[in-house]
């Protein structure tokens, strides 16, 4: 059965993959399909013709990914950190050593504080990269279930003797907490941990009960989860949104584990999907 | 179905700008409306793919022609909006007088061909 939301969400990951289109520029976009597909509606095209007719007005997917790219090109947050910074050192140092030659003092103090400037500036560009990176996500749409699951892949990183908790341990966590998405994957906890094992290593078996922080790719997981029950319009995220944020990160270490476990990433995903719209919130 | 006139992509291209700018002298407006306006007017003879018209936009809106803001309606969804500035204004007014240009040069000289 056609689900207009669930076409709408496909539609808009098409756009986004290869990062051709600025996210602002897709709510736009997204904003004119719904007008689109409302006006024909109201005219008595029926729901699923008219999503088609709209996508189709608007342009095929490669071919407004590219003119986008020509029109304005948009560099991600960490390619936008990089060039800021590299055009910050090279214009910094250029002043700098352009400072040597200089043959009175007065230039040169001038030299020396702009040098100082941009060379600050660049810190500052660099920490705020970094504080982005590490901002902590915001849980309040967590589910009681989800939360569980990150408390489980808390438990689960001292268990190998590791001083983060990773995609690996939150993939961990998510299984403990919705066991029949074990079987859907057709795996075991005890493979799972194995794996880990082998791709990550494992260290001392720690007893302690300190906080065990997450990692920056953890934490963006949690950020893609919340988003993904946004997209969804579901009320809380759920674990399941979580394995859903997990598995957008193909370099993750959960992805690889599953990979190499023989999970196929897209049907996984595909399944998990389902079981949420037939729940659905 | 192809009546001959279809126009030329680089025609297209280069009458956005100015077509946008007169549609939105006469008030604020957003995205799927103005191309619907833009189409009414036109007969339908200037073929868009609608995703086009918003790096046009993007762009006019860099060069200070026009500003946007995001408006939600009561329905809950967020639509953004565009209006004309005094510098599109004045772009309108040298575009406008530029495409003149161009049609009496080639009235003229169609003119002359008939003679």
């Amino acid at each position: 059965m056609f689900n207009l939301e669930q076409a709408i969400e496909i539609w808009k990951r098409q756009l986004a993959a290869g990062q051709s289109i600025n996210p602002a520029a897709i709510d736009e976009l997204e904003s004119h399909l719904r007008d689109a597909i409302e006006c024909k509606v109201r005219q008595g095209v029926g729901i699923e013709l008219a999503f088609y007719k709209s996508v189709a007005e608007l342009g095929e997917s490669e071919s407004l990914k590219g003119q986008f790219r020509a029109a304005e090109p948009f560099l991600p947050r960490r390619a936008r950190t990089v060039r800021t910074m590299a055009i910050l050192l090279i214009v910094g140092s250029a002043i700098l050593s352009g400072n040597f030659f200089s043959p009175s003092t007065a230039p040169k103090i001038v030299g020396v504080l702009v040098s100082i400037v941009l060379f600050g500036a660049l810190a500052a560009k660099y920490l705020a990269f970094v504080r982005w990176k590490n901002l902590e996500p915001d849980l309040s749409s967590f589910s009681p279930m989800a939360l569980s699951a990150l408390d489980l892949a808390r438990t689960e990183a001292p268990l190998f003797g590791h001083d983060f908790v990773g995609t690996e341990h939150l993939l961990l966590g998510i299984c403990g907490q919705i066991p029949d998405l074990l079987g859907r994957l057709g795996l075991k906890r005890e493979e799972i941990r194995e794996q880990i094992a082998k791709v990550v290593g494992t260290g001392a078996v720690r007893q302690n009960s300190s906080v065990v922080p997450f990692t920056p790719r953890a934490k963006q997981a949690m950020r893609l989860a919340a988003a993904e029950a946004r997209g969804l319009r579901h009320l809380r995220t759920e674990p399941e949104h979580l394995f859903l944020g997990l598995l957008v990160e193909p370099s993750g270490v959960a992805t690889r584990v599953l990979h190499e476990l023989g999970v196929e990433i897209k049907s996984a995903r595909e399944s998990v999907l389902e079981t949420l719209r037939r729940n659905g919130n | 179905m192809y009546s001959g006139s279809m126009l030329r992509k680089e025609l297209v291209a280069a009458s956005a700008e100015p077509l946008i700018l007169l549609v939105l002298a006469q008030g604020e407006s957003y995205g799927y409306a103005l191309i619907q306006e833009i189409k009414a007017r036109t007969d339908e003879k200037l073929v868009w793919t609608d995703g086009m018209l918003y790096p046009v936009l993007h762009r006019m809106e860099r060069k200070g022609w026009i500003k946007s803001r995001w408006k939600e309606a009561e329905t809950g969804r967020k639509r953004k909006y565009y209006s004309i500035k005094n510098d599109g204004k004045k772009a309108l007014k040298e575009q406008t007088a530029q495409w003149s240009l161009v049609n009496q040069a080639l009235n003229g000289l169609m003119k002359e061909q008939y003679v």
